[in-house]
């Protein structure tokens, strides 16, 4: 076993939170199977019903089950999490190799990544989705795009530091173009640092995308989603709180366990990158 | 520090032409016809034709930006396209509110954080560590809405402590006081999980450096070598973060504020948002981006001064 899947396994809280995150992609597969019922099918009669045996963690104002939504949630939430933070990472890591490599593009690069930085990432989130338009693709898009110039800035530090190192100046003198150098020599030994900071980012981006559609700027109904479900539950807050508290939790639930992931990935595979130092 | 002052506002200049433009962008990349948005589906082209040219719409692009750039320069941000009234005005009269929530939600997480991060640094590894390094953790995983709607349901519906929602004067008065709590402490919750953290570590560091050893050996007291020691050099990148997050709670104030009905910029923001009166948004958009600059600005100029290290670079 390598040192740093040893030192990951010492970290009791990073292993907790994998196997949260490895639950979590389990239940929201296997929704359709484990659900007790179907998320979206109204059932009045039973409307803000509590918690019982036929609806484990209560009905909402439709009748709907609670939990066979969250469960189906997980599938919208999971997903949004990881495609906007490739979004970001993509655009990022690629802006970010460039300003590094290239020192006439480092400049206009990084200035553009200041502008984009001078946006509170919940404001620019919401600036870019009143822009576009409420949908799930342009949640994706929108939170992602508040991450680039993080993984800009990572990616430009990185590439700054290893272009000096022998292999890549060795690489450089036999003749290699530019484009086998960034992506074939710096950006595989930058894998480790970037990796830590994904795992986090996913965390940041799942709460961003349910504070989008707790604001009624991401995912339209019927379709669960738990920020969209939250939001829905304040209006039944004196006589069902539950329909607002369960969605929360859930959220609350992935989000600890992809900070947690990301604290021992980063004390396993890279101790210099501080998560209050890169955001 | 006079050059190292110029150098940074030199620097600011082109961020803020940066955020200018991109307010700007906002009403250019709507997809579809602005103007139909905001004449109606049905609108005779007529109006059409009169609210294009209202806006100014017809003209180049790079004039229209210049338009608006040297408008905005003059305090000019246009008017509301659903109150026809000033926008500057409208942001004037709210933004007192906001400035008050920032405020004492700062002064919330500075007060609880830092005590929080140097208690666990000196009890490190006590039930105390790991009490207070779990609560930050758990702090940067709840989403704000719901600590929002979770404290409403405990503090205001079922112990009846605190109000639901709204601003009732100043915090000072004993009514604006209990109206800004919940508010405050909401959108306090993750800055003081970034500040204790950062303390803790920054305490750690510092308190295994030599000089503190040092004055241990000497006899100091172990409270003194803590609190002039210790906290005085950890604390220097922590003022960094608390200035960063003063700038991050301006854009959380967009959530808090619609929630519990606080009559701010963000809620005036997400108003205009919702209503697609995109002079508003640009507006809000336009102000908490430049005075995010501007205290990243003098954040900046104050860690130049606290840590001389830092002008040389």
């Amino acid at each position: 076993m390598s040192d740093a899947a040893r030192r990951f396994l010492r970290h009791r809280l990073a292993v907790a939170g994998l196997g949260l995150i490895a639950l979590l992609i389990l239940l929201a597969l296997a929704a359709r199977q484990v659900a007790p019922h179907d998320p979206i099918r109204q059932d009045l009669p039973h409307a803000l019903a509590g918690p019982s045996a036929e609806f484990p963690l209560g009905t909402d104002e439709f009748g709907r089950c609670i939990l066979s939504r969250i469960l189906f949630g997980a599938r919208l939430s999971l997903l949004v999490g990881v495609i906007a933070t490739a979004i970001g990472a993509t655009a990022g890591i690629l802006c970010g190799l460039a300003a590094g490599y290239f020192p006439r593009l480092d400049a206009p690069v990084m200035r553009a990544m200041d502008v984009l930085l001078a946006f509170p990432s919940i404001l620019l989130a919401i600036a870019v989705v009143a822009a576009l338009g409420p949908s799930l693709g342009n949640v994706m898009i929108a939170v992602g795009v508040r991450s680039i110039p993080s993984f800009a800035r990572l990616a430009r530090s990185m590439v700054l530091s290893l272009k000096e190192l022998e292999f890549v100046q060795g690489a450089t003198a036999l003749g290699a173009s530019h484009g086998r150098v960034l992506f074939r020599h710096i950006l595989p030994n930058s894998v480790s640092p970037l990796l830590v900071f994904s795992s986090m980012q996913i965390a940041t981006a799942i709460l961003l995308a349910a504070i989008l559609s707790f604001l009624g700027l991401g995912v339209q109904p019927p379709t669960p989603e738990w920020g969209k479900m939250v939001s829905d539950g304040r209006a039944y807050l004196m006589e069902a709180p539950h329909v607002s508290l369960f969605p929360g939790l859930a959220i609350f639930i992935a989000v600890m366990g992809f900070n947690c992931l990301g604290d021992g990935l980063r004390d396993a595979l890279d101790p210099r990158v501080g998560r209050v130092a890169v955001e | 520090m006079t050059r190292y002052i110029l150098r940074r506002l030199l620097q600011t200049v082109p961020v803020l032409l940066g955020v200018s433009l991109l307010a700007f962008a906002i009403m250019h990349v709507v997809p579809g016809d602005p103007v139909r948005l905001i004449a109606g589906p049905d609108a005779p082209e007529s109006v059409v034709m009169r609210v294009r040219a209202e806006l100014g719409l017809e003209r180049p692009l790079y004039v229209q930006y210049w338009s608006f750039l040297s408008r905005a320069l003059q305090g000019d941000l246009g008017r509301s396209l659903r109150s026809r009234s000033s926008v500057t005005g409208e942001i004037w009269s709210r933004f007192p509110a906001t400035l008050e929530l920032t405020t004492v939600s700062m002064a919330m997480a500075v007060l609880v954080g830092i005590p929080l991060g140097l208690v666990a640094a000196v009890r490190r590894s006590s039930w105390l560590d790991y009490l207070a390094t779990g609560a930050s953790l758990s702090s940067l995983s709840m989403p704000i809405f719901w600590v929002a709607i979770v404290s409403i349901w405990l503090f205001s519906l079922q112990l009846g402590w605190l109000p639901v929602s709204g601003r009732a004067g100043p915090f000072w008065e004993w009514e604006g006081f209990r109206h800004i709590v919940l508010p405050a402490a909401t959108l306090a919750t993750t800055s003081v999980a970034i500040i204790s953290r950062l303390t803790r570590s920054g305490m750690l560091d510092v308190l295994g450096r030599e000089y503190v050893t040092t004055a241990r050996a000497k006899g100091v007291p172990p409270l003194h070598v803590v609190g002039k020691h210790a906290l005085a050099n950890a604390l220097i990148p922590v003022v960094t973060v608390v200035g960063l997050q003063y700038g991050f709670l301006l854009g959380g104030a967009v959530v808090t504020e619609t929630i519990f009905a606080w009559p701010g910029v963000g809620r005036l923001a997400m108003t205009a948002i919702l209503q697609r009166d995109y002079p508003v948004v640009q507006g809000c958009v336009l102000l908490v981006a430049v005075v995010f600059v501007l205290v990243n600005l003098g954040v900046d100029i104050l860690y130049g001064w606290l840590d001389p290290r830092i002008r040389y670079e």
